[in-house]
C-alpha cells in the first residue's frame, strides 16, 4: 500500500472516529438535558407556565408518597399470595385483595391526573388527560383486548 | 587560475586530454530551449488521485476545516437524534414516576 492510501485510511480513521465521539457525545448531552427532571416533558409538552408547574410539581411531590405507599402495600400482599401458592393452597381470598388493592392504585391514580388536568389551560388539561390514560390504562386495556382476540383463548379457559 | 598558465608549455596538452576525457554528448535540437520552457511554466509532476487526496489532507487548514465540519455534521444529527429520544425519556420518566407498573415502549 502507497504512503498515500495509508495517509487517506488514517484520515478516515481519525475522522470516523471524531464523528462518533461528537455524535454519541450530542446525543446524550442534549438527550440528558431533556429528561433532566420528572416534570421536564410536561412543561415543555404541555407548554405550562413557571407557575403552573410550580403548582403541579406541589401536587406531584404530594402524589409520590402516597403512590409508594399504594405500592408497598402491593408489594407486601404479593408476597402473601406467593407464600400461600409456596404451601401449595389456592390463594383467592388474597388475589381479591391484591387486584384491589392495584384497582385502588389506579383509581388514586387517575384522582392524580385529573387534579394535574385542573392546573393547566382547559385545552392542555384535556389532552394531558387523554395522553395519561392512553399511556398507563391504555396499555392494559390493549394487552386485555389483545387477549380476548388469541385464537384458542375461550377454549383454554373452558378446559379449567 | 591565471591567464599566464594557459600559455605555460604543457597547457595546450592538458586541455586536449581534458577535450578526450569529456566527450561531448550530441543533444536533441531545441533541447535547451525545451529546458528553460519547462522550467519557466513551473510544470508539476503529473500526480494520480491518491498523491492529490494525500496533498490536501497534509494541507494543515484543509485538514482543520474538514475536521470542524466532520465534528459540525455529526454534532448535529446527535442533537438532533438527542432531541427526540430526550422526549421520549423524558416523557417515559414522568409517566413511570406516577405509575410504577409503567414500561417504556
Amino acid at each position: 500500500m502507497s504512503r498515500s492510501a495509508r495517509l487517506i485510511l488514517l484520515a478516515a480513521f481519525l475522522m470516523l472516529v471524531v464523528a462518533g465521539f461528537s455524535y454519541v457525545g450530542a446525543k446524550r448531552l442534549c438527550a440528558n438535558r431533556m429528561a433532566a427532571d420528572d416534570l421536564a416533558w410536561l412543561k415543555r409538552e404541555f407548554r405550562l407556565s413557571d407557575s403552573e408547574l410550580t403548582h403541579i410539581r406541589e401536587l406531584h411531590q404530594g402524589y409520590l408518597p402516597r403512590c409508594r405507599e399504594m405500592c408497598a402495600k402491593i408489594a407486601a400482599k404479593q408476597s402473601e399470595v406467593e407464600q400461600v401458592l409456596g404451601r401449595g393452597e389456592t390463594p383467592d381470598d388474597k388475589l381479591v385483595e391484591l387486584a384491589t388493592l392495584r384497582a385502588q392504585c389506579q383509581a388514586q391514580m387517575l384522582k392524580h391526573f385529573q387534579e394535574v388536568s385542573r392546573a393547566m389551560p382547559a385545552e392542555q388539561g384535556k389532552r394531558y388527560l387523554s395522553e395519561m390514560q392512553r399511556l398507563t390504562l391504555g396499555f392494559h386495556q390493549q394487552f386485555e383486548s389483545s387477549m380476548g382476540a388469541m385464537p384458542g383463548h375461550q377454549h383454554m379457559h373452558g378446559d379449567h | 587560475m591565471s591567464q599566464q598558465s594557459f600559455n605555460e608549455p604543457g597547457a595546450e596538452k592538458l586541455s586536449a586530454l581534458l577535450r578526450a576525457a569529456r566527450p561531448a554528448l550530441e543533444l536533441p535540437p531545441g533541447f535547451e530551449r525545451h529546458v528553460w520552457q519547462r522550467i519557466e511554466r513551473g510544470e508539476p509532476r503529473s500526480a494520480g488521485i491518491l498523491e492529490s487526496v494525500a496533498g490536501w489532507l497534509l494541507t494543515p487548514r484543509i485538514a482543520a476545516a474538514g475536521l470542524v465540519l466532520v465534528m459540525i455534521v455529526s454534532a448535529g444529527a446527535g442533537v438532533a437524534r438527542g432531541f427526540r429520544s430526550g422526549e421520549r425519556q423524558a416523557r417515559d420518566r414522568y409517566v413511570a414516576s406516577v405509575d410504577p407498573s409503567y414500561l417504556p415502549r
